[in-house]
């Protein structure tokens, strides 16, 4: 079977779709299993559980003391994992199975053959290739022959895992895009059901958390003392977290015929380049503004359609401000009315995760009409003057949730997903 | 493997390459056989071959100054061929993005900032290190660089990166995401990596590759079918650049990926597959066990088969974008209508094909 791309009947890029109507047929993807692993606990509801109820799964926590960091707020995976893996396989392969589950695959065992799997990640299992790099890479050290190399830098490790898991001989791809690698990851894959490269895609993102970027948001001064606390006026950093999540994206129609339960339908994507600094994210918002441009062109929707915002909302100056202004350029007077969210003061930052594990909030936004809250928010900054949701999860008919993320080097990455 | 076919209206083009190798730049010393030999390093002056001073070569990290330099060269070879981009003074364009691909990415950066920040004091520990540790650090650096803010990402699948990158480069130029696109693959191992891996070290760790561990950078332009017709219409008159040449109209016809770590997709499988041309050559891209190899000769006939590792080491995923530019050089000797198949396969798994042709 093969798939022949036709000349769309799309916006050229940075125009704003005018259009509601989809601009063209194609293959439409759902998303039809979820699984997460979070410092709130193994499985999505726990994950939900905490964030609705607007309770932190941070602690304070010393064990990177050795990179210099003292004490920190940090959102770190409690649970037992699968055993004899590297951490962040481990996590991933937790998440997936719970995905695969719910999407009514484990009874056959594994997903169809071809299925593919895009993962978003920022290091993967790159920390094991440096231990392994650390005893075998000495300056004229010998290899050690008894310990194999274990993985292209080891970025790509985790995905490996999966696929060797669970057989797939579809598409099988890392992405790596800095904090946005697990939005990018859906994009990516629900591209590829799109082209008709196969009907059946996993996509997601993880990080586990490690001395190595501990130490690294430390020298950036990029750390919250204690609170993460988005969009507020003291808001003085991000806190980190681990984690993973995984969903189970599959071609309209194969999951109707198979009976499976449908949680949301990815609308459209969209990825943009800051062009602006490695750390800092585009004052203007301009890379935001792309991203969501392209997203909403991609699903032939307009902005009036988005009722629902889960931010990237790190809890830095830089980031709430930007995406303020991004979503007030986006969203004009419609922005101050529209409820925006930021699970990171409850999960932390999860890194290549966090994205991933927004879309899955997203879903849970559209299925069950309730915005969980952003935390740690009580005082109100000039600049970032719209509404955060504070505190208290809200009741909200949602039928277009939007999510966003931008990470280092500038990348940015939106999704749009529409209720089932 | 199920293909992905653009059609005759669509198909992007490559306009301009910038590759630098072990055997040197752009695709030539690739050409011919016996003129390059596998090394590990890309001996280059990097800052005298973009004319610039090097100041901003002391920001990178080698991962940095190889996508930096192969990006340079592309682009003076696609000023050659008519339009300059935009220059740094303009707003960032959104109809030109970055799509890139590297197996190991900022792999010495990372090692760096890994031993900085185990002092207990963190005192050695730098943010300019550890703000090469993304491994997408050189999409950020060819976008603040050079103002591209159209669409982009950083595959880390391993050696099938790079053709991973090429793909999402072509769909989203075929789909009107992007009118240009800079796409390709990076790879800087090092000297300690690379060292590791000759002499059979990773063969006895159960895997089979056993070569030349080869740092490189291929990048390409590829625009869209209307850009870059616009484009080749004014190269007609350009003078060429001294070190690279405006690209001729090599298309991406069609690609397709898998996962295959049992290696049940054969090259003729692919040789075989509808993919709108009949190929002519074919170029392995990444480091091929002899048993498979000879395989792929058998299969492929009286096409020519050339075994890129074998001309500058393996480049991982900067392997099939030098493919592909070596793809150009190869399809004017071919007969009219004929293309090439590049293919290329990871140590993992991953199968990766792009069916170039006019």
């Amino acid at each position: 079977m093969r798939h022949e791309h036709s000349t769309p009947a799309r916006s050229i890029p940075g125009e704003r779709a005018t259009s509601p109507e989809a601009p063209r047929a194609r293959r439409r993807v759902v998303i039809t299993g979820m699984g997460a692993v979070t410092a709130a606990g193994r499985g999505v509801e726990p994950f939900w559980r905490a964030c609705v109820e607007g309770r932190t799964a941070l602690r304070p926590d010393a064990r990177f003391g050795a990179c210099g960091m003292g004490v920190l707020p940090l959102g770190l995976v409690a649970e037992p994992l699968p055993a004899g893996e590297e951490r962040a396989s481990a996590l991933a392969l937790a998440a997936c199975d719970e995905a695969l589950r719910g999407a009514g695959f484990a009874a056959g065992g594994a997903p169809p053959r071809g299925a593919g799997l895009v993962l978003g990640t920022c290091l993967g299992g790159a920390i094991a290739a440096l231990g392994w790099f650390d005893e075998t890479g000495r300056p004229g050290g010998a290899p050690r022959r008894d310990s194999p190399f274990p993985g292209p830098g080891g970025l790509a490790a985790p995905a490996l895992r999966l696929a060797a898991r669970h057989g797939l001989t579809g598409p099988v791809s890392t992405i790596s895009t800095a904090c946005s690698s697990g939005t990018g990851a859906l994009a990516g894959a629900a591209d590829a059901i799109r082209r008709g490269e196969s009907d059946v895609m996993l996509a997601g993102g993880v990080d586990a958390l490690s001395g190595f970027v501990v130490s690294g948001f430390g020298i950036l001064r990029a750390l919250a003392s204690t609170e993460v606390r988005p969009f507020d006026r003291r808001r003085d950093g991000l806190a980190l977290g681990e984690g993973a999540a995984i969903v189970v994206l599959e071609e309209a129609g194969s999951a109707r015929r198979r009976g499976a339960p449908i949680l949301a339908e990815l609308l459209g994507a969209g990825t943009a380049l800051d062009a602006h600094h490695m750390t800092g994210p585009s004052p203007d918002g301009d890379g935001v503004v792309r991203a969501v441009t392209a997203a909403l062109s991609d699903a032939g929707a307009v902005a009036a359609s988005v009722d629902f915002i889960s931010a990237h909302g790190t809890g830095t100056s830089f980031n709430d401000r930007m995406e303020t202004v991004a979503f007030k350029r986006l969203f004009a007077g419609r922005a101050a009315r529209i409820p925006i969210d930021s699970v990171k003061p409850i999960i932390g930052h999860t890194l290549g995760a966090a994205g991933a594990l927004e879309a899955i909030v997203c879903a849970r936004v559209l299925g069950e009409g309730i915005v969980p809250p952003t935390i740690n928010y009580r005082e109100p900054d000039p600049e970032c003057d719209l509404d955060y949701v504070p505190n208290e999860a809200r009741r909200v008919a949602v039928r277009c949730a939007l999510s966003t993320s931008s990470g280092f080097a500038g990348h940015n990455a939106a999704l749009l997903f529409g209720a089932p | 493997m199920r293909w992905v076919r653009f059609g005759s209206d669509t198909a992007p083009r490559f306009t301009a390459f910038g590759v630098l190798t072990p055997a040197g730049v752009g695709a030539g010393p690739l050409a011919g056989a016996g003129s390059a030999v596998p090394a590990a390093e890309v001996t280059i002056d990097l800052p005298a071959l973009c004319d610039e001073p090097p100041l901003r070569f002391r920001r990178f990290d080698r991962y940095g100054e190889l996508g930096y330099a192969a990006a340079r060269v592309a682009l003076r070879a696609r000023r050659a061929g008519g339009r300059p981009l935009p220059g740094a003074a303009e707003p960032a364009d959104p109809g030109i993005g970055v799509f890139l691909g590297s197996s190991l990415a900022c792999w010495a950066s990372n090692v760096r900032h890994h031993r900085e920040s185990r002092d207990p004091a963190a005192t050695q520990a730098s943010p300019a290190t550890f703000v090469r540790t993304v491994a997408n650090a050189v999409n950020g650096d060819l976008s603040i660089a050079l103002r591209l803010g159209g669409p982009g990402a950083l595959f880390a699948s391993g050696w099938t990166a790079g053709a991973e990158a090429i793909m999402a480069a072509g769909s989203a130029l075929a789909e009107g995401r992007a009118r240009a696109v800079l796409a390709g693959g990076v790879e800087a191992p090092g000297p300690d990596l690379s060292a590791m891996h000759v002499g059979g070290d990773a063969q006895s760790a159960g895997r089979w590759f056993s070569g030349m561990l080869a740092e490189g950078a291929a990048l390409a332009m590829m625009e869209s079918a209307a850009e870059a017709a616009g484009d080749l219409d004014e190269a007609r008159d350009a003078e060429p650049a001294r070190d690279a040449r405006a690209a001729g109209p090599l298309r991406l016809h069609a690609y397709g990926r898998a996962h295959d770590p049992e290696q049940r997709i054969s090259l003729a499988t692919l040789l075989d597959a509808p993919a709108t041309i009949p190929f002519g050559a074919v170029v392995i891209a990444n480091t091929m066990p002899s048993e498979l190899l000879e395989r792929a000769r058998v299969a492929a006939g009286p096409r020519p088969v050339v075994h890129l590792p074998d001309r500058t080491g393996e480049l991982g995923a900067a392997g099939a974008p030098a493919a592909v530019a070596l793809a150009e050089a190869l399809a004017g000797a071919l007969a009219g209508g004929e293309g090439v198949l590049v293919v290329t396969r990871d140590l993992a798994g991953g199968v990766a094909a792009l069916a170039l042709g006019p």
